[in-house]
């Protein structure tokens, strides 16, 4: 169709009136025209009038085809059947309404989720060609990612060939002026190969990172300039104190710019300062490799073919090295979107876009049992269309048109609830997020855009599809000889599709709810378990090495802590290192983690020594060869003796953060406790090794007394104003705890939020259903009545239904939701692959709403007044 | 190109006309009859594609004329026909 083609039909549609009368009008001629011949021929006016109509034809089907000829006729039609449905809706509002907010909730929670997912995985990153760029990491043979050293890095950016230009980029959390701030340290080509101007002042350039600590300087973000910084006019130029190093404010980058990475970045400094902010003696920065590569792919060269260039490389960089430091494999992701797509992002994504899925599925099927019940009692109009010679196609897709209209109605309304949905999600996430971390919550912009709209509209053309291609196909099935002989009556009643709808619905619902009462278990599990330390009370401090001893200093003068101690890492967040042991008595080799911890460690956190003792002041400061290990430990390791006193050889390298000596005797055996990662559960293993408030790289914890959170804010304040710079980071441990719970609890809320939507819909259409059924066999419930049954036999008639399809929809849920357990407990601590309590519970819970489904209708069955019913017939 | 169509375009070749009038030009000079669901479809679907035009009239009657692009159309099919016409006479007078 050509645009002139176009402007005749929009001609004809506009001005169809006007044509219609001309060609009435010329029809009209016509006849007449014919007529008078026929008069002229000597016929009587009379019989000259009826030969020329005989000789016409059907005027209609003359019409018909002038009409066809105007090529517009399917816009005609659609016009009809649009005013058509429209009509219907105005007698019926009831249901158009509940029709429209039903799948304007489906979706709009829907379009809410795909707004996030579209956000952090499929918007391109607002930098130069963001589709070219890709990271490229490679795998040991231990299966971890191995990310590159300083070394590694300005090793591949001089030898490898693979990238048309490369940056490299390390990412770290830090707290400057009070404010929790995501900091890159970045190479000098980062802004210009993005694309990133400034908005005040000047970007990085390689200039800016000649030689390592000599130049130090930051960019701001402009959100971070705007919301942390107050959109100072002044501060190019003014100074940060960063990790105790003060940093010169060169520029703000523009706005909009995101840099790269998984989380929006606050400020950026040369890569260059890297030992300064991330490295040094501080062992909880000092990671061995820690660069994220980022290249742009060569023109012409398709990601496999540099994938290949990258593999090779990778093997021949690392083919002198240990077995466990080779390159067994590379990675090469892409970098176009904020979040890369790895595997467990893409699981985790695609998890949450399938259950929301299947609210939207619970509310199709609920609205299609409606349109079904509605078509039903239109038999008599369809039969009569279809008796009439009305195409079966053309009666679909009349009815498919009521279809399109609800669901574009819904799609206007729908996006309405994901906004509203979308604004209270992040105030609640606001509002629930520990307080030591609110300031760190970094969220990128949530706003539609023209992925999320073709979204809304892809949704609502499939949602269309499930709710109204399925009745009008049942409704459109009427038995024409019926109709012929004039039978227009409701004795079809395609009871199995709706039974199938709502047994669907039911299904659904098990299934979700089943899966809401597996995480909730998971949570009180985690939430639960006694840790076996007491955390209450202690904040953790991350202290500025230049100025650990004053700190240490003004702690142990503080009224209001009680005791200080230091470890390797705070308990609770994430997995403790590990390193190879071996008792002196035996050959076998066992892996085990471990954890520096100073003679106070076992008081602060009260964990018993259950036999011998705690190390000693002078064990502490000469790195003297003995370790305290945990109950299971001295399991694996002594099983059959008492541990104390007995030595075992290390197998690692010497180092920050390591023991100094090759051999341990252990002094003490503590109880077994958490001081790893919450999801994975007491320790399997644990050996303490002795370390002082005043090594290097420790963290220190501070037992304080009255409440934790008023009390980390208040020593917070005090070293702030004392010591300026010399705390980077300070939490409750408890807050840490519940940072790391906090994942597990989201999931949870979200998974009951939408069990109880999905319930709710199926109540409605489990009551749906059961009211027509009391509707449709009210006869023969009369009938039952006046021979003698009782109130609770025809109630029990209505429950029996209710129960039998929920009894199915559960049955196929609960193995669904089978499945859906092991891929939980695959995925999540803590989570049993069959967990009888909460299969019971999800199930109860559908079992009880199928009652309360039946309630109404029961009531009303068992009011049929049978001499009513009896002489309506 | 149908044949309605071209009969109507060699019709209106003439001058202006009615439908009707077109009806009864054609059936003298073609000797076919169309039946008025074939003409006024036709002449719907020409006045679509611009070959015709009505014209605008005072009474009842509405003459159609022809349009620069549906004089170009008849003089093409008639440059094929004519060409047709051409190959099959050359081909009897051969056998």
């Amino acid at each position: 169709m050509t645009w002139r083609d176009l402007q005749l039909r929009m001609r004809a549609l506009l001005f169809r009136r006007r044509a219609e009368e001309e060609m009435d009008a010329e029809l009209r001629f016509h006849l007449e025209m014919q007529a008078r011949k026929h008069r002229e021929a000597g016929l009587a006016e009379l019989e000259a009038g009826r030969r020329a109509r005989q000789e016409f034809g059907g005027v209609a089907q003359v019409q018909e085809e002038c009409r066809d000829g105007r090529g517009i006729r399917a816009l005609e039609t659609l016009l009809q059947d649009v005013r058509y449905a429209l009509r219907g809706f105005r007698r019926a509002p009831g249901f158009a309404a509940a029709a429209v907010a039903i799948i304007a909730l489906g979706l709009g929670l829907n379009t809410a989720i795909f707004t996030a997912f579209d956000a952090y995985v499929l918007r391109p990153l607002a930098v130069r060609d963001p589709s070219s760029l890709y990271e490229f990491s490679w795998t040991l043979p231990n299966g971890r990612e191995h990310r590159a050293t300083p070394a590694e890095f300005a090793d591949f950016r001089r030898t490898s060939t693979a990238f048309a230009e490369t940056l490299g980029f390390d990412m770290f959390f830090t707290r400057v002026e009070g404010h929790y701030l995501f900091g890159e340290l970045v190479t000098g080509n980062y802004f210009t190969m993005l694309g990133g101007d400034a908005a005040l002042g000047r970007t990085l350039t390689p200039d800016d990172a000649p030689a390592p600590g000599t130049q130090p300087v930051a960019v701001l973000s402009f959100t971070a300039w705007k919301n942390k910084f107050a959109r100072d006019p002044e501060i190019v130029g003014k100074k940060l104190v960063v990790r105790g190093y003060p940093l010169t404010v060169v520029g703000v980058a523009r706005e909009g710019f995101p840099g790269i990475g998984d989380l929006p970045v606050d400020f950026w400094a040369p890569l260059t300062m890297g030992a300064q902010l991330q490295g040094g003696s501080n062992l909880q920065r000092n990671r061995r490799g820690n660069i994220e590569i980022v290249g742009r792919l060569r023109r012409g060269w398709s990601p496999s073919r540099t994938k290949a260039s990258l593999a090779a490389w990778a093997h021949q960089y690392t083919a002198d090295s240990p077995f466990a430091e080779k390159a067994v494999n590379v990675r090469l992701l892409s970098r176009a979107s904020t979040l890369a797509p790895r595997t467990a992002t893409l699981a985790a994504m695609s998890s949450f876009l399938a259950s929301f899925g299947l609210v939207l599925l619970v509310a199709c099927a609920n609205i299609a049992n409606l349109m079904l019940a509605r078509a039903m009692a239109r038999q008599r109009e369809i039969g009569v269309r279809l008796a009439m010679g009305a195409a079966r196609s053309r009666l679909i897709r009349q009815l498919l048109t009521e279809s399109v209209l609800l669901a574009a109605a819904a799609a206007v309304v729908g996006f309405g609830i994901s906004q509203a949905t979308i604004g209270l999600a992040v105030r609640l996430l606001y509002a629930t997020t520990p307080a030591g971390y609110l300031d760190a919550l970094n969220l990128v912009s949530l706003s539609p855009d023209v992925r999320v709209f073709a979204f809304m509209l892809a949704a609502a053309i499939a949602a269309t599809l499930l709710f109204g291609l399925m009745p009008a196909l049942q409704a459109t099935r009427p038995n024409i000889m019926q109709a012929a002989r004039g039978e227009f009556t409701t004795d079809f009643r395609p009871s199995r599709l709706r039974h199938a709808l709502v047994i669907a619905q039911v299904a659904v619902s098990a299934l979700i709810l089943i899966s809401a009462a597996i995480l909730l278990r998971a949570n009180l599990r985690i939430g639960g378990v006694d840790p076996g330390l007491q955390s209450a009370g202690v904040i953790e401090l991350d202290v500025e090495e230049p100025l650990r001893e004053r700190v240490v200093q003004q702690l142990a003068a503080d009224s209001l802590v009680q005791s200080v101690a230091a470890a390797g890492k705070v308990p609770f967040m994430g997995q403790l290192p590990e390193l190879v042991v071996r008792p002196a008595e035996s050959k076998d080799r066992h892996r085990a983690r471990f954890q520096m911890a100073s003679p106070e460690y076992f008081a602060i956190f009260q964990v018993p020594l259950v036999r011998g003792r705690s190390f000693t002041a002078d064990e502490a400061r000469g790195d003297a060869g003995v370790a305290v290990i945990s109950e299971a430990t001295a399991r694996r390791l002594f099983p059959d003796r008492d541990a104390v006193g007995r030595t075992f050889r290390i197998s690692a390298p010497h180092g920050p953060g390591m023991p100094m000596f090759s051999e341990a005797r252990v002094i003490g055996v503590a109880r077994d406790a958490i001081n790893g990662w919450i999801g994975d559960g007491t320790d399997s293993t644990c050996i303490y090794f002795p370390t002082t408030l005043h090594s290097a790289g420790t963290v220190l914890l501070a037992r304080v007394a009255g409440n934790g959170d008023a009390a980390r804010q208040r020593l917070d304040a005090s070293l702030a104003r004392d010591i300026p710079g010399a705390i980077d980071q300070i939490h409750s441990v408890d807050e840490i705890l519940a940072v790391q719970l906090y994942p597990f609890r989201v999931v949870y809320w979200v998974s009951a939020a939408l069990g109880a939507v999905a319930l709710l819909l199926t109540l409605t259409g489990l009551y749906g259903v059961l009211a027509y059924l009391v509707a449709q066999r009210t006869k023969e419930i009369g009938i039952r009545v006046a021979l003698g049954a009782g109130w609770g036999q025809v109630a029990g008639l209505v429950l029996k239904q209710s129960l039998r399809l929920a009894a199915i929809g559960t049955a196929v849920g609960s193995l669904a939701a089978l499945g859906l357990a092991r891929i939980l407990a695959a995925l999540i601590p803590n989570i049993p692959n069959f967990d009888a309590a909460a299969f019971g519970v999800g199930m109860l819970l559908v079992f009880a709403a199928s009652v309360c489904a039946a309630w109404m209708p029961s009531l009303r069955a068992a009011r049929i007044e049978p001499v009513a019913t009896l002489r309506c017939d | 190109m149908t044949d309605p169509v071209l009969l109507i375009l060699a019709s209106l070749a003439e001058g202006d006309k009615h439908g009707y009038a077109m009806m009864e030009d054609i059936e003298r000079f073609a000797g076919v009859r169309l039946g008025p669901g074939t003409l006024y479809g036709a002449i719907t679907r020409m006045v679509e594609r611009g070959w015709i035009r009505g014209v605008d009239s005072e009474d009842r009657r509405r003459p159609y004329c022809l349009t620069a692009a549906g004089r170009r159309a008849l003089e093409e099919q008639t440059a094929s026909l004519d060409q047709v016409l051409r190959t099959a006479r050359r081909r009897l007078l051969r056998t």
